[in-house]
């Protein structure tokens, strides 16, 4: 099947199996950023934003978008021009194997565009669809809320 | 403070890879493209012992698109470990890599190779596979019995000549001691025995496993590879897939986690084969389900502790009997085992009778293998809570109890030469503890002598308080090797090439944060690639706690021959004796004749203007000893007396791991092992069907925690300083997931005075035990 | 390629005419589905172009579009709705990506533990519209008795009055983001400080939906301080399936307790 999609800000025409998971056309059209963890729905490392909604793009069937918009960890920032979010991951010892991050970085854009003030349990409720098996989490909700503090004072 | 005098050591800089992965630029295995890929799925086998009779795969190889099976008919049939350790191996060999009998439900039949995933996953249903069914041994205790089905054949040995016995389903056995237990005995006023269970466990690193394959255009078989060990991936790939180690090239990319699950060499030779008899590139992915069932598991251990004491607590005589599961296969099972003692009781250094036996038996259940921890967690499991027992019995408190009794500087073990990881171990000197102060900070920040014993009780709710104390070691003494390789660039930059395998713990920052400081230069100088087996020298990999303590100082050693380069370079430039020179902020100076040279100005010198060469060294270390780190941890927990349910209120954790390289790094290190731990302690479980067939292999079904099950954690990282280690550093990698399960337990007890030996401590386990408790009052 | 074909409607006379091909399965949140085997599907049938997505409080009603996500739902009800048993019942449900995607259609209509809306709409004695042959609008319990209901009809939309009570939601769950071995939803209409009314769902127990009768007429008329936990677990009378890893007998007493509980949560509650 082809569809066109918006994925980080451009139109891209996909070419995919009528079966697959988002997840799986995402990956095959290079957004390897996109990681796939358990396929299931359980570790959040496959999410996406769709239509500005975290998603796990693993339960998503690629046949049932049409020109919905698609932001991944990448389209959120770059090496060169990082989010503060990805930024504040960084600073705080928040990646280990960095295998979850993506997912963890959309999760936390997700919660501080509907909540700029996130209080440490709603961070931690936000996020409670990403499994991380290295940090422990304790520095990634760190980050989360160090970034929402840059967040503010940049405001 | 301690680090005041380092620029790099004890700073908390950023991982350097870090920005890399947040943004999701840097790859992991499966994000590497390759053109016209075969992909593989693997059958398994649904009974838990059987003859395989027939494969019949002419269904599937009818299908469009799949272009091969293989299986036991047409693969080298080598004996082998997939155990990725040093050569030879301690691992008993006994297995292949498709074999006529299957011994667990899960174990390899064939394997579909095919155009697509797709493709390949609807082929392997059409695999039919006839079986004679054998009698299955599931329960380890009778594992031993004459009449207990027999797993392995004669066939099966040890490459190390270690105690090994198929034919009794031995796996494994170590049988030491020292002094006289029925002195120990009659000197006791009170014996205490008790038994403890740890069960099976999933390193559920978030990246399954992964390999992907090609022939480079040379007609070098690449193999990239999602492993703990890529040298050890390169030899055990050339002698079960007989290609020369000359033609193999391993990289190793981002990896996304390992705990120990990653140190099992399980797919690569499969990948290689695809490509060796296709010439074409392979990948193999595992599932989540795969990942369960069919790779590694923590070995479950039965341990058995038997103690002597005096009124004052002073221990006459301790007695461990362990017995290891090692599932069907004996991957780690000699070394699993002995660490189950040898890192568990040389920590009570005082004790002049004792005896350790341990035993690995194969059973027709999942393989066990390395796992963060790697036996000492299990020990511990049981240790912990026997001095908690042992204190309550004779009403001594805990924590002074552990402070008088634990092994201390200067200070040596018996049991450190009696013991080594499945041979005999090296005699070494605690040169480093920093345990007292561990254990103040942990009682002092739970609120220990306000709480402790107290059953503070809110409604339905009891609360209680818990301590457990760990060491560990860093690498394994006269084995393990790392070796590091620098060149320096004219801009003053140096390519740093070390062999050490960062799986995510940040050894390639803090490995170049120690080249940074013998150079007097920032992190950011510093180029760093790790573990490609062409580009890199070699190191054994990442596990034992080796990475900082043993390539660290490889590092350092290296880095000091660079740094000796450039001050003669310098000296012959400036025409000053080198003697006079002083390395700072990446300048060599005079301090007399105020004479410098910056290092840009120093490495043209060397490559453009006279007596040209490549300022480059290269440095190994192997180690005589392994200086074991400390850790303390407390948690407070609150008990609902109605349901049995446990709520972990706080854990607190403060840990010697000598001179943090990266603090930061070091914490992180022990809160995902706390972590881990705690997950272990209050969810994580393997469920078996009556067949021998895991039910619960998913994370629907297997629980880890999210971020929001987890209490408040602190971590302590105590000064402290190794004189053996690169800049006084020790090992923190695998501590921290030693404590977390005796220290619940431990408080669970002190809520409400139920002793569980065996986790997860569920709702329905600690409500049957106070149900128990009431009945039997 | 998978042979399997996709439908796009756009007009929901289109899709139930579609839907009466048992081949064909409607695609909506779609979270159940994607694991599953395909071999039986012989088409899919997207529903995110029928626009059942409308919201709507008008005069004493809530209305709510079949394909409403969770997330959708508890943006509308926050804050002033906070108290709310639908707010309470869905705020914790699966995991916060998956609410993102869980449809209020697919949740009624398949009724998994996962993401539990059969608690709050029992209890609100809420009722399903459903698009078909003829439109027909029936309570929520009957939907669930009657299976043939869901197998000839599409939900398009939920409704329930709007009116004033107090409530809580319990899930029993190992983690946050667990399927839950069973759920308790309290609804409580109040007059001044005495229970006027009570409804309690059980969801998970043997018989799947449970509605704890004795225990509703026991509250009856009660205030605060009449009421003991021992005595109101006293009154569930629950029986629980073999599960792998749980002891039937073991949740059924934790369900006792947690109705209890959950009782006292939902009257304490503002």
């Amino acid at each position: 099947m082809k569809r066109t999609l918006n994925i980080n800000r451009k139109d891209i025409e996909l070419r995919f199996d009528p079966a697959e998971s988002l997840l799986h056309t995402l990956r095959n059209h290079g957004y390897t950023e996109v990681k796939s963890g358990c396929e299931e729905g359980e570790c959040g490392a496959c999410l996406v934003l769709l239509n500005g909604k975290a998603v796990n793009s693993c339960l998503i069937f690629t046949s049932s978008l049409n020109g919905d918009r698609i932001l991944t960890a990448a389209g959120i920032g770059t090496l060169h021009e990082p989010h503060v979010i990805q930024q504040a991951f960084v600073d705080c010892g928040a990646v280990q194997c960095g295998f979850c991050t993506p997912g963890m970085v959309i999760a936390s854009y997700a919660l501080l565009q509907e909540n700029p003030e996130p209080t440490e349990a709603e961070v931690r409720r936000a996020l409670s669809g990403n499994l991380c098996r290295c940090t422990g989490y304790v520095k990634i909700v760190e980050a989360v809320l160090c970034a929402a503090e840059r967040l503010k004072s940049e405001r | 403070m301690m680090n005041k005098k380092y620029s790099s050591i004890g700073k908390d800089e950023k991982k350097i890879d870090a920005l890399a992965l947040a943004t999701g630029s840097r790859r992991f295995v499966d994000d590497f493209e390759l053109k016209h890929c075969l992909h593989c799925k693997l059958i398994y086998s649904p009974h838990a012992f059987a003859e395989i009779l027939e494969i019949d795969d002419s269904a599937a190889r009818a299908m469009g698109g799949v272009v091969d099976v293989l299986s036991y008919k047409n693969t080298p049939q080598i004996l082998h470990t997939s155990a990725g350790q040093g050569f030879p191996e301690p691992s008993p060999y006994d297995q292949y890599l498709f074999d006529k009998t299957v011994r667990f439900v899960g174990d390899r039949v064939a394997m579909l190779v095919a155009e697509s995933p797709v493709i390949a996953e609807a082929a392997a249903k059409k695999i039919k596979v006839r079986y004679r069914l054998r009698e299955p041994l599931f329960d380890p205790e009778k594992a031993m019995d004459a009449d207990a089905p027999k797993l392995h054949g004669a066939e099966c040995y040890t490459p190390i000549g270690a105690s090994y016995d198929p034919q009794r389903n031995l796996a494994a056995e170590v049988d030491l001691g020292f002094g006289d237990l029925k002195q120990g005995e009659s000197d006791a006023d009170l014996i205490i025995d008790k038994t403890y269970r740890a069960h099976y466990g999933s390193h559920c690193a978030i990246e399954p496993h992964s390999v992907k394959t090609y022939f480079d255009e040379e007609g070098r078989l690449v193999i990239l590879a999602s492993t703990q060990v890529p040298f050890h991936v390169r030899r055990i790939v050339s002698r079960v897939c007989e290609f020369p180690i000359a033609k193999i090239r391993v990289i190793k990319p981002r990896i996304g986690g390992g705990f120990g699950g990653k140190q099992e060499v399980l797919l690569e030779p499969l990948a290689a084969l695809v490509t060796l008899r296709h010439k074409r590139p392979a990948r193999i992915v595992l599932s989540r389900e795969e990942v369960f069932q069919n790779s590694r598991t923590r070995h479950p251990v039965r341990v058995r502790l038997r103690t002597g004491v005096k009124k004052d607590g002073r221990i006459t005589f301790l007695e461990m009997d362990s017995l290891l599961n090692s599932g069907a296969y004996g991957s780690h099972a000699l070394t699993v085992l002995s660490n189950c003692g040898s890192k568990v009781l040389p920590l009570l250094n005082k004790i002049d009778h004792l005896h350790f036996l341990g035993r690995s038996v194969y059973t027709n259940l999942p393989v066990g293998g390395a796992y963060r921890g790697y036996g000492a967690t299990q020990g511990y499991f049981a240790l912990n809570q026997h001095l908690d027992i042992l204190c309550r019995e004779l009403d001594l408190d805990l924590p002074e109890y552990l402070k008088k009794n634990h092994i201390r500087e200067g200070e040596t073990s018996r049991v450190f030469e009696a013991l080594g990881e499945g041979k005999t171990g090296v005699r070494q000197y605690v040169n480093s503890c920093k345990l007292d102060e561990c254990i103040d900070i942990c009682t002092r920040e739970i609120g220990w002598y306000e709480k402790h014993g107290k059953r503070i009780r809110q409604d339905d709710k009891v609360r209680g308080v818990g301590l457990a104390v760990a060491m560990q070691g860093s690498g394994i003494p006269l084995v393990d090797m790392g070796a590091a390789s620098i060149k320096m660039n004219e801009d003053g930059s140096f390519n740093l090439d070390i062999g050490a395998t960062d799986i995510g713990t940040g050894s390639d920052t803090i490995l170049a944060q120690i080249a940074a400081e013998v150079l007097n230069v920032d992190l950011a100088a510093m180029i760093v690639l790790s573990s490609d087996t062409d580009r890199t020298p070699f190191d054994v990999g990442a596990y034992a706690s080796s990475t900082t303590y043993v390539s660290g100082r490889a590092v350092r050693k290296c880095a000091e021959k660079i740094r000796d380069q450039i001050i003669a370079v310098a000296a012959e430039m400036l025409d000053v004796p080198a003697g006079k020179l002083q390395l700072a902020h990446a300048t060599a100076e005079d301090p007399e004749s105020g004479k410098r040279a910056d290092y840009p100005e120093i490495c043209r010198y060397a490559m453009y203007t006279a007596n040209q060469f490549q300022i480059h060294a290269v440095a190994s270390e192997f180690v005589e000893e392994s200086p074991p780190p400390f850790l303390a941890q407390t948690v407070e927990v609150e008990v609902d007396t109605r349901t049995g349910a446990v709520k972990l209120l706080k854990l607190v954790s403060a840990v010697d791991c000598g001179q943090a390289i990266n603090p930061r790094l070091a914490e992180g290190q022990i809160e995902g092992a706390a972590v881990n731990g705690i997950s272990y302690a209050m969810t994580e479980e393997y469920l078996f069907s009556p067949n021998g067939s895991m039910i619960n292999k998913n994370f629907k079904n297997y629980k880890i925690p999210t971020a929001a099950d987890l209490p408040e954690i602190k971590t302590f990282v105590v000064p402290s300083h190794e004189p053996s280690g690169p800049f006084g550093a020790k090992s923190a990698g695998e501590i921290g997931i030693n404590c977390p399960m005796p220290a619940i337990a431990n408080a669970i007890f002190d809520a409400v005075g139920i002793r569980l030996f065996e986790a997860p401590f569920t709702p329905e386990k600690v409500y049957k035990a106070m149900f128990a408790q009431k009945d039997s009052q | 390629m998978t042979k399997i074909h996709w439908h796009y409607p756009n007009s929901l006379d289109e899709a139930v005419l579609l839907l009466r091909d048992p081949r064909i399965r409607a695609v909506g949140g779609g979270t159940d589905l994607i694991k599953r085997p395909l071999s039986t599907v012989g088409a899919f049938l997207s529903l995110w172009g029928l626009n059942l997505n409308a919201i709507d409080l008008r005069g004493d009603t809530w209305s709510f579009g079949s394909m409403c996500t969770y997330a959708d739902v508890l943006k509308v009800l926050e804050p002033e709705h906070s108290g709310h048993v639908l707010y309470r019942s869905l705020l914790h449900a699966a995991n916060t990506p998956c609410r993102n995607r869980i449809t209020l259609g697919g949740s009624a209509a398949f009724a998994p533990r996962w993401s539990d809306l059969a608690g709050p709409l029992l209890a609100l004695e809420a009722d399903v519209h459903l698009g078909g042959d003829k439109e027909e609008t029936v309570p929520y319990a009957r939907y669930l008795q009657h299976s043939e209901l869901r197998k000839k009809a599409l939900i398009t939309g939920i409704s329930f009055l709007n009116f004033a009570h107090r409530a809580a939601h319990y899930r029993e769950v190992r983690t946050h983001n667990d399927m839950p071995q069973f759920t308790i939803t309290v609804l409580l209409k109040m007059q001044n400080s005495d229970i006027r009314e009570a409804r309690i769902i059980l969801v998970g127990s043997e018989a799947r939906f449970l509605r704890l009768e004795k225990l509703e007429s026991h509250l009856r008329g009660k205030r605060r301080a009449q009421l003991d936990a021992d005595a109101l677990a006293a009154l569930v009378e629950v029986t629980f399936k073999s599960r792998p890893g749980f002891d039937p007998d073991y949740l059924a007493h934790k369900a006792k307790t947690e109705s209890a509980r959950c009782v006292i949560s939902a009257l304490e509650s503002r």
